[in-house]
């Protein structure tokens, strides 16, 4: 699959003012000799067509979690995500007595749905989003009135305790326009989730989109969630049960 | 089959104490104000005094709530935003130019009356009417719009907190007009037994129909009428702010003291309502 010039992995943050340009600094020296590697950032498939508004979206196959919560440290690391709060956790959950019983993951995250009710109900318009799907902040703009976290029906926003303003996953944005992939994609250790363009018909999501059974959180709610599930569980799925 | 959930991250609840406050003293505000322009346009100019009262206690009642709703923002000093930006898909962007446009009728209404212009209010009773329903609406469709919370969107939620509102206003126009001739007083208390007596059928029919469903519903029904949500729901504003009242007023509307009584019980059991619905509505986890 042919690269994108312009989301050339070497090219990355060279106007980037961001928490993490530390990282982003070491990585246009380092990454850059690494690329080749792969690894350190996997570079996101571009687009075969280019003139289509692109539209990300994630896929977390459960058949390959395996429950280690790296994609959650490795959030917690690249986002400066204060303690206390999360943008990318694990949710878990066991059933049954032993020797029949298992545990059962649920990566979760911000589900930057394509009807998001944090975006309608936003009074000053501060959470907006973009063309290509990711649901952003302005963080400038918020007042912290916490309507957006009522709003979504995913638990999926919380009030930055330092800043006073709202904040949730952003799917890595600013790695995704540099064209790597985010973070917890790419740490997943079981290759897990899968990023990409759904609105393009080659790339891996909108294949095991198309092609699996897939599900998503809450879909009677008609917010069209973009992060799909393979193989999710009900039990763990829903709200707090202590039985299904 | 029973299972355990391990670990899950429930963030924390967004709407604190002081947003129940705020809606309990907008509610207060507006249904004050519905009595006084409600006295002006159907009653007349026999109920002067007590048109004054209430029109001087609406703004006072609204002002500091809204105080409690600067203060409860992440970022208080930015609440200019709010009229900066507009988003028609958002309650609260429209509420929030409701709620002020109300504030400044309620406040140009006082100040007539304080001059001493009551006799020029009557436009301005329309129009300040017609807000005051909107301001108490408005909370209770606030919460609708998040459909994530199941004991928030429900249709009958903003009608409830409307009916409260105009309940919680009589009874604290009731309370301040304690010099006034005990014929009106008694108007005013046999209007608020009629209004309670809405809310109490409107809240009934409410958590009668989440009691008897099943799922997530009987799940909330469960949160709201046991434990200490079920002690302030059930005991504070179904039995002492609805039923209470309304059986003492039934009775005996003359006696100051009975009035007196009943005002006060109406006023704790609204603020007991909002508690329950604001808090225990986000007491279930969302995921
Ligand atoms: S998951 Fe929640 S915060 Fe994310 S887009 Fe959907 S409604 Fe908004
Ligand atoms: S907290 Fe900020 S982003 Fe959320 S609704 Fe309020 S202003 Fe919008």
């Amino acid at each position: 699959m042919k690269k994108r010039e312009k989301n050339n992995v070497g090219q990355c943050s060279a106007e980037h003012e961001r928490p993490h340009r530390r990282r982003e600094v070491l990585k246009v020296g380092v990454l850059g000799a690494m690329a080749a590697w792969a690894g350190a950032g996997k570079v996101l498939a571009s687009s075969e067509t280019a003139n289509k508004q692109r539209r990300y979206a994630m896929v977390i196959d459960l058949r390959r979690c395996v429950g280690c919560h790296a994609c959650s440290v490795a959030c917690k690391s690249e986002n400066n995500v204060p303690l206390g709060v999360w943008r990318s956790w694990v949710k878990q959950v066991e059933r049954g007595k032993f020797p029949n019983t298992q545990r059962h993951f649920l990566p979760r995250l911000c589900n930057h749905c394509e009807e998001p009710a944090c975006v309608a109900a936003c009074p000053t318009k501060a959470t907006y989003k973009r063309e290509d799907g990711i649901i952003l902040i302005h963080e400038e703009r918020c007042i912290g009135c916490k309507l957006c976290m009522v709003a979504c029906p995913y638990d999926a926003r919380f009030l930055q305790p330092d800043k006073g303003v709202v904040n949730k996953c952003t799917f890595c944005e600013h790695r995704v326009d540099q064209g790597v992939v985010p973070a917890c994609v790419n740490t997943c250790q079981g290759k897990a989730r899968i990023f990409g363009d759904l609105n393009d018909p080659t790339s891996e999501v909108a294949k095991l989109v198309a092609r699996e059974p897939i599900q998503v959180l809450k879909p009677e709610l008609g917010t069209k969630p973009r992060v799909f599930y393979i193989a999710s569980d009900t039990g763990v799925a829903g709200r707090i049960r202590k039985e299904i | 089959m029973e299972q355990v959930i391990v670990y899950n991250v429930e963030h924390h609840e967004a709407m604190g104490v002081l947003i129940v406050i705020y809606f309990f003293l907008s509610g207060l505000g507006a249904g004050a104000f519905l009595t006084a322009a409600g006295l002006r346009l159907f009653g007349g100019e026999k109920y002067a005094r007590i048109e004054k009262t209430a029109a001087i206690a609406a703004p006072l009642l609204l002002m500091p709530g809204l105080l409690c709703l600067v203060i409860e923002l992440g970022k208080p000093l930015r609440f200019l935003n709010m009229f900066f930006y507009f988003n028609p898909s958002s309650v609260a962007s429209w509420g929030v130019w409701v709620i002020n446009i109300f504030l400044a009728i309620a406040v140009l209404y006082a100040f007539l009356h304080v001059i001493g212009k009551a006799g020029m209010v009557r436009p301005l009773a329309y129009l300040g009417f017609v807000f005051a329903l909107a301001v108490g609406f408005y909370s209770g469709m606030l919460l609708y719009q998040m459909h994530g919370y199941i004991l928030w969107h429900s249709a009958l939620i903003p009608v409830i907190f409307l009916v409260s509102a105009i309940a919680s206003g009589l009874a604290v126009v009731l309370l301040l007009s304690g010099s006034a001739d005990a014929d009106q007083t008694r108007v005013l208390s046999k209007v608020l037994a009629v209004v309670v007596g809405v809310d109490l059928v409107l809240a009934l029919t409410e958590v009668l129909t989440l009691a008897w469903s099943s799922g997530e519903k009987a799940a909330v029904a469960e949160v709201i009428l046991s434990g200490g949500y079920g002690f302030l729901f059930i005991g504070v504003y179904l039995i002492a702010g609805l039923v209470l009242p309304l059986m003492v007023l039934a009775r005996q509307r003359t006696s100051r003291n009975v009035q007196v009584v009943a005002a006060v019980l109406v006023l704790v059991g609204t603020l007991a309502m909002r508690y329950v619905i604001v808090m225990g509505g986000q007491a279930l986890p969302l995921s």
